[in-house]
């Protein structure tokens, strides 16, 4: 009894320790993470940790500040959330659409929860409304084959439950929200991510190897469940050769059969 | 000349066995290794948009419409199988040029094997994970040592006919 009960609290603290939620955990407390360099302009506020790595160039803060959060500049913590990031960045890759709207401006849009796939760019002008459906913890998932832009002004709009918490942009090269944009959810962009003056993000700015540029915005993460909540896309599997046992009984049969055949060899002499 | 001693053989074998595998340790090895691995994928991939198909890839993952992916990690480019080829072509009793062109020809074989197993592994585990798992731990598997068996018999076979009838000369 005893001992199931201590491999019970193993196994629990193993799955603890492997959880997604814990890989991501790191990650999550960032509002801006940039790959090469963050640039400010103006009084800009950002809610949450701000971090760059592996490059090492932050400049305009002041006079942007940073709230609720410090600077890591390319440090382990910076380090691990870049690599959380690459996690994330596969993970939202990975997930299956469930509609495909290449060629479609987000914009005069309703979409209910789900992942949205743009095999190239994608472009937002005016407001997009995700409906959240009365649940609270809905995703929508916005996986983008290029670039994604917003026109001035433009904005996504949160009803019935949707929060910015379970909405994820998957950027394939960079974004940049044009003037007085206001977006919800986290932008994970391979290469950069630009926020024209005035812009604001409600989630999460997160440049995997390019520059993050601010201009007098306002980056404010989610209080919710984090980045966490967000489904799981299928495992990439990866396919070994040969499993160990499999190479060492073909090392064996070809030690045989050599040995064999030299001997053949030996005798036709 | 060449003697043709099994036990020579199994030693030779071995040692070069242990020393390409102790090489595919070091990081300078490692890295090439996973440079070759990349090269793979990009191989791969080209072959799938070449014959019209749809796949992404992101470095070393070869992944589908769908969100299916298959990742050539550690393991899985056949240097190893290549390896073991080439330890056994190296401890035949062999001319040099018959050699050279075993381990030539040996590793075409087994390599261009290992883009067909991973093209086919990215579009059965799209249609089926069962049968993914079942292709890639025993059908594979099967093939690529019966494969590397067959073309280390075949090779042999061809490599100990000049040194026979050199000896059988003397």
């Amino acid at each position: 009894m005893r001992r199931s009960r201590l491999a019970g609290l193993i196994v629990g603290i193993a799955a603890l320790f492997y959880s997604p939620a814990t890989a991501l955990a790191q990650l999550s407390s960032f509002g801006v993470l940039g790959g090469s360099a963050i640039t400010n302009t103006g009084p800009t506020g950002v809610n949450g940790n701000l971090g760059i790595s592996p490059g090492t160039s932050v400049t305009g803060f002041p006079p942007g500040v940073v709230t609720a959060g410090s600077m890591h500049l390319n440090d382990a913590v910076a380090a691990q959330a870049q690599s959380d990031l690459t996690t994330f960045y596969n993970q939202l890759a990975g997930s299956p659409c469930t509609a495909n709207l290449t060629g479609q401006d987000l914009g005069g849009l309703t979409l209910m929860p789900g992942v949205y796939c743009f095999d190239s760019s994608a472009q937002l002008t005016g407001t997009l409304i995700l409906n959240g459906a009365g649940n609270s913890a809905a995703t929508f998932i916005f996986k983008i084959g290029s670039t994604l832009t917003t026109a001035s002004a433009s904005s996504v709009s949160l009803m019935n439950g949707a929060s910015s918490c379970g909405v994820a942009w998957q950027v394939g090269s960079s974004a940049t929200l044009g003037s007085g944009t206001a977006l919800a959810g986290t932008i994970a962009a391979l290469t950069s991510i630009t926020l024209n003056t005035g812009s604001s993000l409600n989630g999460r700015a997160l440049a995997r190897n390019g520059a993050v540029t601010l201009d007098t915005n306002n980056v404010s993460f989610c209080s919710g469940p984090g980045l966490s909540n967000l489904p799981a896309p299928p495992e990439v599997s990866g396919v070994p050769t040969m499993s160990l046992p499999a190479l060492a009984g073909l090392a064996l049969l070809l030690a045989g059969l050599g040995t064999v055949l030299a001997r053949k060899a030996q005798a036709s002499r | 000349m060449f003697s043709p001693s099994p036990f020579r053989f199994v030693l030779i074998f071995g040692g070069c066995m242990l020393f390409a595998f102790g090489a595919l340790l070091t990081p300078a090895v490692q890295s090439l290794d996973a440079r070759f691995s990349s090269v793979l994928v990009q191989l791969s991939h080209g072959l799938i948009l070449a014959c019209g198909g749809h796949a992404t890839r992101d470095a070393a993952i070869l992944r589908a419409p769908g969100g299916f992916g298959v990742e050539m990690r550690d393991g899985c480019n056949a240097v190893n199988v290549t390896i073991l080829l080439w330890s056994a072509v190296l401890a035949f009793p062999a001319p040099w040029k018959m050699k050279a062109l075993g381990l030539a020809a040996g590793s075409v074989i087994i390599q261009a094997l290992n883009v067909v197993r991973f093209i086919s592994l990215f579009y059965v585990g799209q249609y089926s994970i069962p049968w993914f798992e079942f292709a890639h731990a025993y059908l594979w598997e099967s093939l690529l040592v019966l494969d590397t068996m067959v073309v280390f018999w075949v090779w042999a076979q061809r490599a100990a006919r000049p040194a026979a009838t050199a000896h059988a000369g003397v």
